[in-house]
């Protein structure tokens, strides 16, 4: 695992260092996106879910090509609060985002979205932890990667379930799409469980295209090159649907090279 | 003697070593609509699959031809703008892909040419409308999460939109409750004419009360070993399999 770590130390960025704070007040119902434009900076980014509210918050890396970034995020979700976060890293070439969370009321939930969409010789990584140290609350926690060329990308993923926390539910998935032969995936997806009247999954998947899916398209005439690039978009586009704010999925899908047909 | 639309000659097929088809031997011509049943596991599929040129699906000899070409050698795609069309039993699902997305990308390639979104929209509702497929199809994943009623009749939306010369349709009425077989019966139909060309899959005669056949096939232990008129298929469905010799 060490040889994941990309960064260390801070001191070895340059740009300047970004402190934001996202918050849904009692009660609320917000939404907040941020994009990570800034090469060379360490993020620090604060969530904070109070009692029965309810957050979304988009982060985009979308830093230049060759630019390292070091996001590091935390949470804190109340009782009866929800918080959706999906994280996406994107540009430049080397990226660490570390997140780690925790419930600190019963009810509370946090379902946690993350995109690595890995090409050329981008390494990222992702680390997240989910802490229930109380009863009754629920995670779902799903890191998708597309690895493309030369790009080296890993998972970490910690569910860690303390002894007093009852009737926890806590799933886990990390989904990895092979799209280079050189490309390199690790997954560490990890439960560490102290009681026993939980229900937890958690899980693993890599693969290819779908052969059959291919086929399937070719057979209506589109090129293998032509459909390849349909189901992986149609991949990409699965990992960001969980943004509920149509006009920040639209953009994000946009920025990610994903083309809808529109209807209307 | 002009050519038949589709022809099959003595075509021998191997899936991962295994030979499946032993010498499939047919011509269709022009107008005509054909039928093949037989037994699960007697290769129709098999041979569907490899008429549309699935990579899994080796030809050991013979040859495919649609209106004097031959589609033998070809990429599935190839055989597609040919004009050669498989609705398939099991369509499956591709997450994250638009129906919308799909069909455009699809009726740019077997056409050739852009379609305008205006023209594709008429195009499309109209095809909608005909075969009771609602609206908000267009946005949903490919297939996913459709019961097996909604992807044949998704299937048959592309054949009729895609205007093939020739369709193989696999078992297209597998998966259809009375009302759906009559509506995707009836739209197959329509779309029977002189110039076309079907090849029809089936186990039941309920399809063919629709999409009267010209001649029908049986199939059996990867090939063709018996072919008559339409009486052959009710005879079938009364009898079952156990006259046919080799079946």
């Amino acid at each position: 695992m060490k040889e994941f770590i990309l960064f260390k130390n801070s001191a070895d960025f340059s740009g300047t260092p970004k402190s934001v704070h996202f918050r849904a007040l009692a009660g609320e119902s917000r939404f907040h996106f941020q994009e990570v434009r800034e090469a060379g900076a360490v993020y620090e980014i604060e969530i904070h879910a109070a009692p029965e509210s309810s957050l979304e918050v988009v982060v985009f890396q979308n830093i230049p090509e060759g630019s390292r970034v070091w996001i590091r995020i935390r949470v804190a979700v109340e009782a009866e609060a929800k918080l959706n976060l999906i994280m996406i890293q994107n540009g430049g070439e080397n990226s660490q985002v570390e997140i780690d969370s925790t419930m600190l009321g019963k009810g509370a939930r946090i379902e946690l979205r993350g995109l690595q969409n890995a090409k050329k010789n981008q390494k990222f990584s992702i680390r997240a932890e989910v802490l229930h140290g109380i009863p009754n609350t629920s995670s779902d926690l799903q890191i998708w990667c597309a690895a493309r060329d030369d790009s080296r990308s890993v998972f970490s993923g910690s569910v860690r379930i303390g002894k007093g926390a009852h009737h926890t539910e806590a799933f886990q998935k990390n989904r990895n799409l092979m799209l280079s032969r050189r490309a390199i995936v690790d997954s560490f997806p990890k439960l560490f469980i102290e009681n026993d009247n939980v229900k937890c999954s958690h899980g693993s998947s890599t693969s290819t295209l779908e052969p059959d899916q291919l086929y399937y398209l070719q057979s209506r005439g589109i090129s293998a090159d032509s459909a390849e690039g349909m189901m992986i978009q149609g991949f990409l586009r699965e990992a960001v649907s969980g943004i509920s704010d149509q006009a920040c999925r639209e953009e994000i899908q946009s920025k990610l090279g994903i083309l809808d047909e529109e209807w209307a | 003697m002009s050519h038949a639309l589709f022809e099959i000659q003595d075509l021998h097929v191997a899936v991962e070593g295994k030979k499946v088809l032993n010498g499939v031997s047919l011509r269709v011509n022009r107008g005509e609509v054909h039928a093949i049943m037989g037994r699960n596991g007697t290769g129709k599929t098999t041979l569907a699959y490899t008429l549309m040129g699935h990579p899994r699906y080796e030809v050991l000899s013979g040859k495919i031809i649609l209106d004097g070409e031959e589609l033998t050698a070809l990429r599935p795609e190839e055989r597609a703008k040919k004009r050669l069309f498989l609705a398939f039993q099991y369509p499956v699902a591709i997450p994250g892909v638009s129906v919308a997305s799909f069909l455009r990308a699809s009726l740019k390639s077997v056409r050739g040419a852009e379609v305008q979104p205006a023209q594709f929209r008429a195009l499309i509702r109209e095809e909608l409308k005909g075969l009771g497929i609602p609206e908000s199809f267009m946005t949903r994943s490919l297939n996913e999460g459709f019961s097996g009623g909604e992807k044949k009749r998704l299937e048959t939306l592309q054949l009729r939109l895609f205007k093939p010369k020739m369709a193989v349709l696999d078992e297209t009425d597998s998966g259809l409750d009375i009302d759906a077989l009559r509506i995707v019966s009836e739209n197959l139909q329509d779309y029977r004419n002189s110039d076309r060309g079907m090849l029809v899959i089936t186990h039941y005669q309920r399809m063919l009360n629709y999409i009267k056949p010209d001649v029908v096939h049986v199939f059996g232990s990867g090939r063709i070993l018996e072919s008559g008129g339409p009486e052959l298929a009710i005879k079938l469905e009364e009898q079952g399999y156990e006259w046919v010799q080799g079946a």
